[in-house]
C-alpha cells in the first residue's frame, strides 16, 4: 500500500479547515452564539375555532424569562384572549433577583373568545444564553385561520 | 484499499477540525481579528451632552461596552468595566458606554448604579453601530476595542469576566 504524499496531504487538510470554519460564523450563529430566531424558535397553531396554542422552542444553553411573556390580539379588535404563562424553572437572577424560566419547550394555551374567522396575535418574548448574553425583547406577529381543517 | 485509507484519513480530520472548532466555540467569544481595521464612524451623544467620535479618542485604547438595562449580564460586567476604567485611564484607556434602551430607564439605573465613564442612549442607530463593528446578533453585551491608531483589535460577546478584562486591556494598553 502506498499513500501518493499529494493525495494524502489532501485528504488530511482540506476536511480539518473546512471543519474547523465551519464554527467561526455561519448562518443564524456568531462566535458560538445562536440568532434569536434559532435560540427561542416560536409558531402558533389554531387547535380549534376557540383554542390556540403558542409554542416556543427554546436552544439548550438558552433560556426565556417568564415575567417578559406576553400575548396579545392586534386585530380584530373585537375579538379577545385569554393566557396564563405556566410556571417556570425558579431561578435567582442575579440583576432581577426572584424570577422564572423556562428551557426546552414551552407551550402556551390561548382561549380565544373570537368574532370572526381569523385572529392576528403578537407574541413578545425575551431571554438569554446561560453563557452570558441577553437578547433584546423580541416580537413575532402570526394570522392564524380559526376554522382549521 | 488506497481509497478506504483516504478516507479513514479523511474523515479523522473531519472529526478533528469539528472537535478544535467547537472547542474554540464553547471557551471564548471573542473574534479573532486577523487583519484590524479602522472603527466605522459614529457620534454618539452621552448623557451630558457631549459628542464621542472615533477622532476623539485617537491616541488612547478606547473600549466600547453596548449594554441595556433589561440585560443582566451587561449590569453584572459593568463595576468591573468601571474598575478599570479608574485604574487605567492615566495610561490611556477610555470607555464608552451605549446603551440599546430609554433614556428613563438608563438615567434610574445610572442613579443607583453610576459609573464613571460616559454612557450614551440610542436605540436602532446603535443596533446599525453594532452591525458595523462585524455583530449580527443584536445581542448585549457586546464590546469592542479600538486601539490607539483607530483600529479595531477585539470583539467579545458575552460578560467579560475580571481575567478576560484583564487581558484584553494589558495585550493592547
Amino acid at each position: 500500500m502506498t499513500l501518493r504524499l499529494p493525495s494524502a496531504v489532501l485528504a488530511l487538510v482540506f476536511p480539518l479547515v473546512a471543519s474547523a470554519g465551519f464554527f467561526n460564523q455561519r448562518g443564524g450563529q456568531q462566535n458560538g452564539f445562536l440568532s434569536a430566531n434559532d435560540a427561542f424558535q416560536v409558531d402558533a397553531l389554531a387547535l380549534d375555532a376557540s383554542t390556540v396554542q403558542a409554542r416556543w422552542t427554546i436552544a439548550p444553553g438558552y433560556y426565556l424569562y417568564r415575567h417578559r411573556l406576553a400575548i396579545e390580539v392586534i386585530e380584530p379588535a373585537s375579538t379577545s384572549v385569554q393566557w396564563q404563562a405556566p410556571s417556570g424553572q425558579a431561578y435567582e437572577d442575579e440583576h432581577f433577583g426572584a424570577v422564572e424560566i423556562y428551557h426546552d419547550t414551552l407551550d402556551v394555551p390561548i382561549a380565544v373568545d373570537a368574532s370572526e374567522s381569523s385572529i392576528t396575535l403578537e407574541l413578545r418574548y425575551q431571554g438569554c444564553a446561560e453563557a452570558g448574553l441577553c437578547y433584546p425583547p423580541q416580537t413575532r406577529t402570526v394570522t392564524l385561520d380559526l376554522n382549521p381543517e | 484499499m488506497k481509497a478506504l485509507t483516504y478516507a479513514v484519513i479523511a474523515l479523522a480530520a473531519l472529526g478533528l477540525g469539528f472537535m478544535l472548532g467547537g472547542i474554540e466555540r464553547d471557551h471564548t467569544h471573542d473574534a479573532e481579528i486577523t487583519e484590524p481595521a479602522p472603527a466605522p464612524a459614529f457620534s454618539l451623544v452621552d448623557l451630558n451632552g457631549e459628542a464621542h467620535t472615533p477622532e476623539r479618542y485617537r491616541g488612547q485604547l478606547l473600549l466600547i461596552n453596548f449594554w441595556a438595562t433589561w440585560c443582566t449580564p451587561c449590569v453584572l460586567e459593568m463595576p468591573r468595566l468601571d474598575a478599570a476604567y479608574q485604574q487605567y485611564a492615566d495610561q490611556g484607556l477610555a470607555i464608552l458606554g451605549p446603551a440599546l434602551d430609554d433614556s428613563a430607564a438608563v438615567s434610574s439605573y445610572l442613579n443607583e448604579n453610576p459609573v464613571s465613564y460616559p454612557v450614551t442612549v440610542g436605540d436602532q442607530a446603535l443596533f446599525d453601530l453594532m452591525d458595523a463593528f462585524g455583530d449580527s446578533l443584536g445581542a448585549l453585551p457586546f464590546s469592542v476595542l479600538i486601539d490607539r491608531n483607530g483600529l479595531v483589535v477585539e470583539r467579545h460577546w458575552g460578560e467579560l469576566s475580571d481575567e478576560q478584562l484583564e487581558k484584553l486591556i494589558k495585550t493592547h494598553i
